[in-house]
């Protein structure tokens, strides 16, 4: 019963690390309507957060 | 108060009969009381469905703060409070740590406080002393702060003449109404006006994106103005200092917005597990439309209201929507609408600290240690009366600190307090080696250190943070090393 908690861990982690932008250059100001490009990346990292979330809520004895 | 508040008859009316739809709820949360008891008061005899404990969980979570502060820090650093949306996102994220299992025990063992779970995990009076004690300053520096709010929005609305007699209307008037609801029909009162609040904040944000775009254009040409200035910067990915306070907010929030005392006591008043855990996937996906609205505002605003400073920033929203009410037709009625939904986030915020006060007060503190043979019919009557001599003192304080915003940043220091708590209730739900000394060790520990680091005189400390971490953090982590460490030098010392 203790792996699925692990592995839940682990992909938090990893999406902690994705979820801050670190990787994007920085000064790069470019844009798509408005929303600059790290941010687009960014936001689509969070909203896999929250599907995956919502995904364990919903599965979870 | 016709002459003090830029609003008609029609805005009056509609007002007034939101704000007496909230006093109805009052008496309505009354009459459904099953019995006279701290169970029924304070948790609704844990009947919480789905839409109820979703919007409650919802207009409780997104505050006063998420309206002013969030478009106020945009303004200030720019896309870089995208942060807003990452720690909105991260409290409901840390609720997976312990929430399933906290309502499962709830149910068994008949908690009403977050202090019931950890007397009965422990079964320390040290823990259990200091704990509500921790929990009741984090929010009552938390209802402070929305209750000041609460006049800041109506000052920011009136003439300047004005500024001071509406900030007084706003902090009294609304304190009254939240008062009189809450004491009379406990949480059942205050969750039935959150599923109002709550429907009038998605609705107000919502029409709020919709009129910045009308008003405004599209927000590429808002991102191109700002490109075009010397605020830049602010559209750039943030550098690396700010991206430490990013990975700060994360944690710091995240976990210090999971154990609210109020967002427990809804974890414990859910009907069953299967509805909180729907109640909580829906909630990972509110920060889209209520933490982004406010940073595209902050946007909106740096674009084409440029050159404010200091607390002047934290007024941006009110400036937007004076600007909207005199260049659009439905200005005048949307803008009505959104400043209900600034009503709605203030007060359903600050009901529900209210109560959790009252009931850990109450039942943690005066049950515990002054009136043990108390009855049930008592405690609640006590309940209610705490209500009322808490909500008069922080109106009072409210009322003295009108001009001094400063003090209440200083003070500002609720989550660096209760993340303290995370290794007890987070950690101590699933390890039973956890023992009570390390834990209330680490605990005073951790507190000491962030409250020294936060307060004491060291140059390293800028702008309430080290290395870009909230001192909070750094007891933290200290806290935790006491708590694992000392419980496994224990457990390994039994004979």
């Amino acid at each position: 019963t203790n792996h699925p908690r692990i592995w839940i861990g682990v992909v938090y982690v990893i999406l902690l690390m994705l979820v801050i932008p670190w990787y994007w250059p920085a000064g790069d100001i470019r844009h798509y309507y408005g929303l600059p490009l790290w941010v687009i990346s960014t936001l689509i990292i969070l909203l896999i957060t929250s599907g995956f979330t919502a995904w364990v809520f919903l599965s979870n004895d | 108060m016709n002459y003090i508040l830029p609003f008609g008859p029609g805005a009056w009316a509609f007002i007034t009969l939101y704000i007496a739809s909230l006093l109805l709820l009052g008496f309505a949360g009354r009459a459904a009381r099953k019995e006279n008891t701290l169970q029924d008061f304070y948790l609704a005899g844990r009947g919480f469905g789905f839409i109820v404990l979703l919007l409650t969980l919802y207009a409780t979570q997104y505050s006063g703060n998420t309206f002013f502060g969030v478009a106020g820090a945009t303004y200030r650093v720019g896309f870089g409070w995208l942060i807003a949306v990452h720690y909105m996102l991260a409290m409901i994220v840390f609720y997976l740590a312990f929430a399933p299992k906290l309502h499962r025990l709830s149910k068994v063992k008949g908690y009403v406080t977050p202090t019931d779970y950890l007397e009965d995990r422990y079964k320390s009076k040290a823990i259990s002393f200091i704990a509500p004690i921790v929990m009741i300053v984090a929010l009552s520096n938390y209802l402070l702060a929305q209750l000041m709010t609460m006049g800041r929005a109506l000052q920011g609305l009136a003439s300047p003449e004005y500024g001071d007699i509406a900030y007084n209307y706003g902090v009294v008037g609304l304190a009254l109404v939240m008062v009189i609801y809450g004491t009379l029909g406990g949480i059942r009162a205050i969750a039935w006006t959150d599923v109002i609040q709550g429907s009038v904040l998605i609705i107000g944000f919502i029409v709020l994106l919709a009129l910045l775009f009308d008003q405004f254009g599209p927000l590429s040409a808002a991102t191109e103005k700002i490109s075009s200035t010397t605020d830049s910067f602010k559209i750039a990915r943030p550098q690396g200092p700010m991206l430490r306070e990013w990975l700060s907010y994360i944690l710091i929030i995240g976990m210090g917005g999971a154990l609210y005392p109020h967002a427990i006591q809804r974890i414990y008043a859910a009907k069953s597990q299967r509805t909180m855990n729907r109640s909580l996937a829906l909630m990972a996906f509110m920060p889209f439309i209520t933490a982004l609205i406010a940073v595209i505002a902050g946007i909106y605003a740096l674009a084409y209201i440029p050159g404010l400073e200091g607390a002047a920033t934290d007024q941006i929203l009110a400036s937007l929507l004076r600007i909207i009410q005199e260049n659009s037709i439905l200005g005048y009625t949307v803008v009505v609408v959104i400043f209900s939904a600034v009503l709605a986030a203030l007060m359903s915020t600050a009901d529900s600290a209210m109560l959790s006060i009252s009931s850990m007060f109450t039942k943690d503190i005066y049950a515990a240690h002054v009136a043990r043979q108390a009855d049930q019919a008592e405690l609640t009557q006590i309940g209610k009366k705490c209500s009322w001599v808490v909500v008069s003192l922080l109106v009072f304080l409210a009322l003295l600190l009108k001009n001094h915003a400063s003090l209440i940043a200083l003070i500002d220091r609720k989550f660096d307090i209760l993340v303290q708590l995370a290794p007890a209730i987070m950690l101590g739900i699933h390890f039973p080696l956890l023992k009570r000394t390390p834990v209330f060790i680490g605990l005073i520990t951790g507190l000491i250190i962030s409250l020294g680091l936060a307060f004491g005189p060291f140059d390293f400390v800028e702008a309430g943070k080290i290395f870009g971490f909230h001192p909070g953090l750094y007891g933290l982590t200290i806290n935790i090393f006491i708590t694992i460490i000392g419980s496994a030098l224990i457990d390994r010392a039994k004979p």
